[in-house]
């Protein structure tokens, strides 16, 4: 265990317990059931292991008394007929609950909250639907209330990616030209991670987003807020930021800057990430990011912006910060 | 048979052997005379023109498609005037007696151009010439700028003396000076940092669409510019010249000039579609991740970002194409532009083009882009 390989893969795998990303958080009445199948199946069938383990050790090494027992007729028909039968059955039918208590919130009420996500090299485009028609944009963060189903349709803009959030709901493909959906009815507040979970080029490996369950009323609060426009009391930033040509890309609503081709950088201040899960959204996240982005995370279609000065930094920085 | 084989073989090793020893003394012992006054004998000078035509005539072979264009004529031959016509002399300008005394004798080419094809020519400008003082392009990557070379000596042949001065000299006009001024001055008639050779002044247009206009570009990108060409950060076989020839100072004085001035356009009908171009002008192209030209070229924007409107197409098409080879990815500025320009379709590239050149120069066009 003293090889960094080794120590490297240890790491890797404990992060995997942690419950920012872990299949074993079930913060969903979804997860948190895949969450009781998995650890069922896990007992159970370590339990079985145990069980051939200790008759083949019995078998081999055993007295002649447990092999001539061993080999009666009525430890093979028990044992290998009627007992995985029985199993199977009791899984099968368990797994038909399952099944069965997982439609029953999204039927009957209907999603609390639609979101559409679109993958794209190698970001997520997060569009909330409001029941009146209008939709609100975001990018790399996913927020929805606990007590409520959720429903998010996912889609691609390019190559095939794959949207997974583990501690809330399954791993679903974005396929080119389809249109999948994935439900799920949170139950514990948090925040925990997501991320790209197919390979879709360069920067596959660091397309992520965070995904913050609020309670109710906050939640309605924070969208009250993240639909508003936000202009940044920032003159001298707002002009740095669309004389550099940000806007050609970017949105901020609010300002002349309407680009749809990056993400949406309206309220990006408060977003607990940028550059897709990458760096933090504080001013020394943002200076990184826009300095330094090519090196950080090579190939992102961003291009790169060396041309800007420290002091011009400096004000997109205080700028972006401020978008909240 | 096999120790006859042998014993060729081992004669032929040792004549190898022999003959390498027999250069390095000759060559050791410095007897050859290497002077360029004491010449080739003339089967040495057979052998080596032999030698240089057969290289020329099969490395030319694959050169790429040809880019000749009339328009490129003042082009080639403002270049040629400045920099060429000292060796090789020109209509009406003997070939300078300081440099035909090199050795070999660079051809005086009105007489000569004529004996190679014009692919042949590009190449030798392009690439230059091996032992004979004949460089190769200073531009990296700048064939455009050879072709335009090549075109003048496709024509000089057949081309007199007025023909040949009013092409060189573009825009300027300088009188026959008095002695005063000769004595003092000299008599470079357009020396090679004369900016209006090519470009346009005030009553005239630049002298063919492939130049820049000028006037329209703000003061912080001419001097950019202007400092590119001279770090050769920016590559162009006209302008380094050019702008190497200046000082610091001048830098920032032709700045303010040409910053100043509005020059008339070059009478050019743009091909493309425009209204596509202005499209993309506005809105860009999101399906391609293109962003709207004017989002950084429009207002409000850097200083030292040029506005587009007014530039003739050919221009326009030349510097997109350069950037979509990766051939302007030396700065900063042209890394991002070089990143944007590989999105565009040829067809956008054309619509762009005929966009802004039918804009008039000082249009700064709009706000950012809706």
């Amino acid at each position: 265990m003293r090889s960094p390989i080794s120590i490297i893969i240890a790491i890797i795998l404990l992060a995997g317990c942690s419950g920012e990303q872990s299949a074993f958080s079930g913060y969903s009445t979804n997860a948190s059931r895949i969450v009781h199948l998995t650890w069922v199946l896990f007992i159970g069938g370590g339990f079985l292991l145990l069980l051939v383990v200790v008759l083949t050790g019995l078998a081999l090494l055993g007295g002649g008394r447990f092999k001539q027992a061993l080999s009666r007729e009525g430890v093979v028909v028990w044992l290998g007929m009627v007992m995985p039968i029985a199993v199977l059955t009791g899984l099968l039918l368990y797994g038909f609950v399952l099944l069965r208590i997982e439609a029953m919130p999204m039927d009957t009420e209907g999603a609390a909250l639609r979101v559409h996500i679109e993958g794209e090299q190698w970001w997520w485009r997060v569009i909330y639907q409001h029941p009146d028609g209008t939709t609100t944009e975001s990018a790399n963060e996913l927020r929805f209330p606990v007590g409520q189903p959720v429903e998010l349709t996912l889609t691609t803009a390019d190559v095939i990616h794959s949207f997974w959030l583990p501690a809330y709901g399954g791993k679903v493909d974005m396929i080119p030209g389809r249109s999948n959906s994935l439900r799920f009815f949170p139950t514990q507040t948090g925040v925990t991670r997501g991320q790209c979970a197919e390979y879709c080029g360069g920067a596959h490996a660091l397309m992520a987003f965070y995904a913050v369950a609020m309670e109710p009323e906050e939640f309605q609060q924070w969208l009250e807020r993240e639909k508003q426009d936000t202009r940044a009391n920032d003159p001298a930033g707002e002009q740095t930021f669309l004389a550099n040509g940000c806007g050609g890309c970017h949105a901020v609503r609010g300002t002349p800057a309407t680009g749809v081709i990056g993400p949406d950088l309206t309220h990006v201040g408060s977003r607990l990430s940028i550059g897709a899960g990458i760096l933090a959204a504080d001013q020394a996240g943002f200076r990184q990011w826009l300095a330094r982005h090519q090196q950080i995370k090579p190939q992102n279609l961003m291009p790169p912006y060396e041309i800007l000065g420290e002091d011009e930094l400096a004000l997109l920085a205080a700028y972006l910060v401020a978008l909240e | 048979m096999r120790s006859a084989l042998r014993r060729w073989l081992l004669w032929g090793g040792m004549g190898l052997i022999g003959g390498v020893a027999a250069a390095l003394l000759v060559a050791w012992s410095g007897i050859f005379n290497i002077a360029a006054s004491a010449g080739h004998p003339h089967w040495l000078e057979a052998f080596l023109a032999m030698a240089m035509r057969r290289s020329v005539q099969v490395n030319s072979g694959d050169t790429s498609q040809a880019f000749l264009d009339n328009d490129l004529l003042p082009l080639g031959a403002a270049h040629f005037h400045g920099n060429c016509a000292i060796c090789h002399g020109a209509p009406g300008q003997p070939v300078n007696p300081t440099f035909s005394h090199m050795l070999p004798k660079p051809p005086p080419l009105q007489e000569n151009a004529s004996r190679w094809r014009v692919r042949e020519l590009f190449w030798i400008g392009y690439h230059g010439l091996q032992f004979t003082g004949m460089p190769g392009w200073s531009g990296v990557g700048r064939e455009d700028e050879m072709w335009a070379v090549a075109t003048l000596l496709r024509e000089l042949p057949a081309m007199d003396v007025k023909t040949y001065q009013s092409l060189a000299s573009g825009n300027t006009h300088m009188d026959a000076p008095d002695a005063t001024t000769l004595v003092s001055r000299g008599m470079n008639i357009f020396p090679i940092n004369t900016c209006d050779r090519c470009h346009g002044t005030a009553d005239a247009p630049a002298v063919s669409p492939h130049v820049p206009r000028l006037g329209g570009p703000s003061r912080a990108y001419l001097l950019r510019a202007l400092r590119e060409y001279r770090s050769n950060r920016r590559q162009s076989g006209f302008m380094e010249p050019v702008a190497v020839a200046l000082l610091d100072g001048h830098l920032e004085a032709l700045a303010d000039y040409y910053a100043a001035l509005a020059e008339p356009p070059y009478p050019h009908k743009p091909v493309g579609d425009a209204e596509l171009g202005q499209r993309l002008a506005y809105q860009g192209d999101p399906t391609r991740d293109v962003p709207a030209c004017l989002s950084c070229h429009g207002q409000p924007k850097r200083a030292d970002v040029p506005v587009l409107a007014g530039q003739a197409a050919p221009y326009i098409k030349q510097q997109l194409a350069l950037w979509r080879s990766g051939g302007r990815q030396q700065t900063s500025y042209g890394q991002l532009m070089g990143r944007v320009a590989k999105r565009l379709t040829d067809a956008q590239v054309d619509a762009v083009a005929a966009y802004f050149a039918g804009l008039p120069l000082r249009d700064g066009v709009a706000e950012v882009p809706r």
